[in-house]
């Protein structure tokens, strides 16, 4: 099948999927409807089009490239249901399947793909945030255990998780990216305590500070090898980047749809904003393209690293604009609101604004590390 | 269709850098200012390695992504031959009347010169500037880019019940004002055209401008690259403060988005073309987001550029005033930024509401 046909035969299907009234009811209604994206996940999952580049098992129907990105635009275009647990299929199920021993996949992986379980990032750490190589929750071997005790903040959704991949310290005698592991965390052990954090606005993606207090992990919860846990992060932000841009992308269309409903209102200076961010917005989609047309052809493709950069920065703006086409209304309008205050996080999650100009700047450009 | 080059593509754009670092080093663009004769030899070797029949006679389904390949290692290079005005802009928008313009078009390929006019008296997107009555041209023509360097003017004139007319006259023939033009190596002037055209064809303007203006588009995108790659090659050596001044966040992020301008402009010219090629949606839209993104581009690039370099780059020796000029005069043809970006919004707000 061609890249068109997988998309066309995903269309089918979620349009039988989606309530009738899915895209005349108001998009913001269905947005915080969390049983209809709970049953979409699980369905997508059954269909194969949850991961389609995997196998059947895995939610998949084994796609190559070109028709898995074909599927994931056009889920995007038609506004599919948001995936409620987000960082469960889009960063942990890559890596538990790269670096996940045979017994971790076959219990973990499906319970995950389906929704049932939930999974926390076990990442950030009151002292380590962009700079997640110097956390310092520690992980201390007892034989066959891992004892663990230190602190994680901005988890989301940990307070619904029954996992967590849980970055520790394991051995704090080598410099700080070597002594990372990473251990799958059952978040109902002994000694876990979870303290959601009540956020700026409106939220499903709530932050949680998970406290871990002597919390005992078998040494089998490991993910990957020990001292390995930097490669792990690294390896599975990477897949999250390749579907943040579309994301991003989505989001940017319907900001641009919200610019275009004051069409009346739109001065020069307005119009010019709307013409940029239509640029960014269709300069998004052609990088993503390019990119995937290099990773077929087995070419290096360093314009991929803009994709978040370009993507986050362009939703912001695109949001921003709405706001000030809506003109004072703008105020008076908490669906207007949320959208700005989502875009706000959009620069910080996956790797900041900041850390992705410098890994422009340093891998890219090979300009020195200071 | 792919928007990235193909495999041939790339070829194409090696081979095009490799002939241009040879055959037009900044040294000719510098001498070009001064001397108007001297981009007659790098001219004749383009004409020998074949790139004036780019966009021929015969359609090729690739000729628009092939000119894109060759005009960005051109735009890189600061080239002082027409040679965007001729194959970019000319045959680009002659490659819209193919079957009339055929003679032309051969003639082009052998060597003849020409340029697209686009610009009235204060006009910030290129349309029709001239008018086409009784048989005759006639109009004040502005920013005729290469005014000196070329043999043959085509142009949009506006006939006398509101169409519009692809046309086609020897320039060289008409009375012309060069100026002294930011960037002398393409060096702009104005015209009053009074004439009998030889090629009058009825179009679409935006047909016709879409691949001139993704040619422009290309050619900044080369300048605002060569603009990266000389700042990052200082910024990795130049030391102060006891390092390299690239280690310093203030620079390196301020590259790193130039990166991103550069890239930005990059996909929207590729995807341009490859809209072109296809006919798939709406293919001015397209050229004007690519176009106002590669002014974006090449501006910020050549600020950043000066700006990294410190004083040098404010010396007649130093290569950074080539690609200022290039990037400035080469964004004000053709469409001006704030303009391209609006007359995108409303093609789309158009499209949205219908």
């Amino acid at each position: 099948m061609t890249p068109a046909e997988c998309a066309a035969e995903f269309a089918e299907w979620l349009e039988a999927f989606l309530p009738a009234d899915y895209y005349t009811a108001k998009y913001a209604e269905y947005r915080w409807d969390i049983g209809l994206r709970r049953a979409f996940q699980e369905a997508a999952y059954e269909a194969g089009w949850l991961q389609p580049a995997w196998t059947r098992e895995h939610g998949g129907r084994e796609l190559g490239p070109a028709e898995t990105m074909a599927v994931r635009l056009e889920s995007a275009v038609r506004s599919a249901p948001k995936l409620p647990n987000i960082q469960g299929p889009g960063v942990v199920a890559p890596g538990l399947r790269h670096f996940g021993t045979p017994e971790q996949v076959d219990r973990l992986l499906v319970p995950l793909l389906r929704g049932h379980e939930w999974w926390a990032l076990g990442m950030s750490e009151p002292g380590a945030g962009s700079d997640f190589g110097s956390l310092r929750t520690r992980a201390e071997r007892n034989g066959d255990t891992y004892v663990v005790t230190g602190q994680k903040i901005w988890t989301t959704q940990a307070h619904e998780s029954k996992w967590a991949t849980l970055y520790c310290r394991t051995d704090p005698s080598v410099p700080k990216h070597k002594g990372i592991s990473c251990l799958i965390l059952d978040m109902e052990s002994p000694g876990v305590t979870v303290r959601p954090i009540r956020m700026a606005t409106i939220s499903d993606e709530t932050f949680c500070e998970v406290f871990l207090d002597e919390v005992e992990i078998p040494v089998s919860s490991l993910l990957g090898q020990e001292g390995q846990g930097w490669s792990v992060a690294m390896s599975s932000l990477e897949h999250e980047r390749d579907m943040i841009w579309i994301m991003n992308w989505v989001e940017i269309e319907r900001g641009l749809q919200a610019v275009a409903r004051h069409s009346a209102d739109l001065d020069d200076g307005l119009l010019a904003a709307l013409g940029r961010r239509l640029a960014d917005a269709a300069a998004l989609r052609a990088t993503g393209f390019r990119g995937l047309e290099d990773t077929l052809a087995n070419r290096a493709a360093p314009q991929a690293t803009i994709l978040k950069l370009l993507g986050s920065e362009a939703l912001q703006h695109t949001w921003e604009l709405a706001a000030t086409a809506a003109g004072a209304e703008a105020i008076v309008d908490p669906g207007l609101s949320f959208e700005r205050h989502d875009a706000l996080a959009a620069t910080i999650y996956g790797g900041t604004s900041d850390v992705q100009r410098n890994i422009i700047g340093e891998r890219v450009l090979g300009l020195p590390r200071v | 269709m792919e928007i990235g080059p193909s495999d041939d593509q790339r070829l194409l754009a090696e081979s095009a850098r490799d002939v241009l670092s040879e055959q037009s080093p900044p040294s000719l663009t510098r001498t070009s200012y001064d001397d108007p004769e001297a981009w007659r030899p790098l001219w004749q070797t383009i004409v020998d390695v074949g790139w004036t029949g780019v966009i021929a006679s015969a359609a090729d389904p690739d000729e628009i992504k092939n000119l894109v390949a060759i005009v960005e290692a051109a735009g890189a290079a600061t080239v002082s031959a027409p040679f965007l005005s001729t194959v970019g802009l000319a045959a680009g928008a002659l490659r819209t009347v193919r079957t009339e313009a055929a003679d032309l078009l051969d003639a082009i390929a052998a060597g003849t010169t020409a340029t697209l006019l686009a610009h009235r008296s204060g006009s910030r997107l290129p349309g029709a500037c001239l008018s086409y009555d009784n048989g005759r041209l006639s109009g004040r023509v502005h920013q005729i880019r290469d005014v000196t360097r070329v043999d043959i003017a085509v142009a949009l004139a506006e006939d006398s019940i509101g169409g519009t007319q692809l046309v086609s006259f020897r320039l060289s023939d008409q009375d012309l004002t060069a100026h002294e033009s930011v960037d002398p190596s393409q060096p702009v002037g104005s015209s009053n055209v009074s004439v009998a055209p030889e090629i009058v064809v009825p179009v679409d303007a935006a047909d016709v401008l879409a691949v001139p203006v993704i040619a422009a588009a290309a050619e900044l995108v080369g300048v605002a690259d060569a603009a990266l790659s000389m700042s990052v090659g200082y910024a990795k050596t130049r030391e102060q403060f006891g390092q390299p001044i690239g280690g310093f966040q203030a620079i390196k992020h301020r590259l790193a988005d130039v990166f991103v301008a550069v890239e930005r402009a990059r996909s929207l010219t590729y995807a341009a073309a490859a809209a072109a090629s296809s006919g798939e949606g709406s293919v001015i839209r397209a050229a004007y987001l690519a176009k106002a993104a590669a002014n974006d581009a090449a501006l910020a690039a050549a600020r950043a550029c000066v700006s990294v370099h410190g004083a040098i780059a404010q010396t007649w020796e130093h290569d950074a005033h080539l690609l200022v000029r290039r990037a400035w005069q080469s964004a004000a043809l053709l469409g001006e930024t704030e303009a391209l970006y609006r007359a995108a919004a409303q093609d789309y707000l158009a499209a949205a509401t219908a």
